[in-house]
């Protein structure tokens, strides 16, 4: 069922894409990337049982803005790289401190389940904290290394669906690492975060792979 | 302390705001307003108590994008604000159906996040109504903003006490079906004029503010 439910999202993100380009272009693009920050933020701390691995739900989000920073990057080149950047981070921190701030304030007396589950589920605690810096720092800092290894093969040998796959498997591979290893060190047995960094990975090149349907879709479609 | 929060998310929400209207362009507003739409269903679950009152947190940053939406019919066209609508629309869907994805998955035996099946599933009557109210909310405002550009006379005036009619209609079909469902019918009724109150002066301040915004030279 887990494997439905990921893929379900995967078409939903990447029928996004193209709406927010048919409609908005270049613009379009940039606000995808926000949206796809802004739930990632709410949904990030969701793990799921995948290939018998605890996997981050929100993967199919992650590998979606990838995705469009190499749309982005094959289309009005490198400069944008930093608004790229900019356009994951600041809601994504945004949306998670603020969430954390109101679960400081007193809640009501009712509804009082809900109120308890809120403030446990979005308040300060060391697990959402490392969530929180290890997808920060593996998406943010991989967004400007992703971005210039696409924009040089596409300068060797300018196939945006080459460009895709090769970009996917480098990037994605050391993401996974860095985000299993700020994520779960000292939770997890190394053979167990293995399989983790592993299977993740799989998931991401799977789901970067039905990515390519967008991004050709994309491609096909006029330039402003 | 809790109000001294309360306070400092008012002024986040109103500070950034400001910021973006001085040193960025409509298109950072466009990114500022899913942030607020977000933000404002996510707080939906929570309902806090400030001096007394019993305060649904959505009304910080739901007020916040319909800010955003006066300041989109004030300063751009109709074809924009009506962008503006759709966006917003689609963003708050968007965030519901992950949420009611990551709901329905089948939780990891390491999994201590088990808390959403209880968020959502108990507040069910939130994640239905609050797209609905705002929505409605979101098509209602835009019409009336873009009829009150045609007053010269008090046009502040008539600004908040149009919002305090829209206002009424969002936290009567959010607020009070909502809280009906989940609690008591009595109860809802108690909180729906609470949060009405609330959200009345937050958005005549909000809207006091932005009309003094205004005239704050942009520097992009």
């Amino acid at each position: 069922m887990n494997y439905l439910f990921l893929i379900v999202l995967t078409i939903i993100v990447m029928g996004l894409m193209v709406l927010f380009y048919k409609f908005g272009k270049k613009e379009g693009l940039f606000l995808y990337i926000g949206l796809m920050s802004s739930v990632l933020s709410t949904i990030s701390y969701k793990t799921a049982s995948l290939f018998e691995f605890e996997m981050q739900f929100g993967i199919p989000l992650i590998v979606a803005i990838f995705i469009c920073s190499n749309v982005i990057v094959q289309r009005y080149g490198i400069d944008e790289t930093k608004r790229i950047i900019k356009c994951f981070a600041f809601p994504y921190i945004l949306i998670t401190l603020l969430i954390s701030l109101s679960t400081l304030i007193i809640s009501s007396q009712y509804n009082l389940d809900s109120n308890v589950i809120y403030d446990n589920l979005f308040g300060y605690d060391l697990a959402n904290v490392r969530i929180f810096i290890s997808t920060l720092l593996s998406v943010g800092f991989m967004l400007w290394y992703n971005t210039n290894i696409y924009y040089y093969i596409r300068k060797s040998k300018n196939i945006y669906l080459f460009s895709n796959i090769v970009s996917i498997l480098i990037v994605q591979f050391i993401e996974s690492i860095v985000f299993v290893l700020i994520s779960y060190v000292g939770s997890f047995a190394f053979n167990i975060m293995f399989g983790m960094a592993a299977m993740r990975y799989l998931i991401k090149i799977g789901i970067g792979l039905l990515g390519l349907i967008p991004v050709t879709v994309i491609m096909k479609m006029k330039v402003e | 302390m809790s109000i001294g929060v309360f306070l400092l998310l008012i002024c986040i929400c109103l500070g950034i705001l400001y910021i973006v209207h001085k040193y960025f362009g409509k298109e950072q507003f466009y990114l500022l307003g899913i942030v607020y739409t977000i933000l404002s269903f996510i707080m939906s679950f929570k309902i806090v108590n400030i001096l007394g009152i019993d305060i649904n947190m959505s009304v910080i940053f739901g007020s916040g994008v319909l800010v955003i939406l006066y300041y989109f019919v004030s300063r751009y066209s109709d074809v924009e604000s009506r962008k503006f609508v759709y966006t917003m629309i689609i963003s708050i869907l968007t965030c519901i159906f992950a949420l009611l994805l990551a709901v329905f998955v089948v939780p990891s035996i390491y999994d201590s996040y088990v808390y959403y099946q209880g968020l959502v599933l108990e507040n069910l009557a939130i994640v239905v109504l609050y797209p609905i109210s705002f929505a409605v909310t979101l098509f209602l405002s835009e019409y009336c903003f873009r009829e009150l550009e045609k007053e010269k006379r008090k046009k502040i005036f008539k600004t908040i006490t149009t919002v305090a009619g829209i206002i009424f209609i969002d936290t009567a079909i959010f607020i009070y079906f909502s809280y009906a469902f989940i609690i008591r019918f009595d109860v809802a009724i108690r909180i729906l004029v609470d949060n009405y109150l609330m959200k009345v002066i937050i958005m005549s301040l909000y809207v006091l503010i932005v009309n003094k915004l205004f005239m704050v030279r942009k520097v992009k």
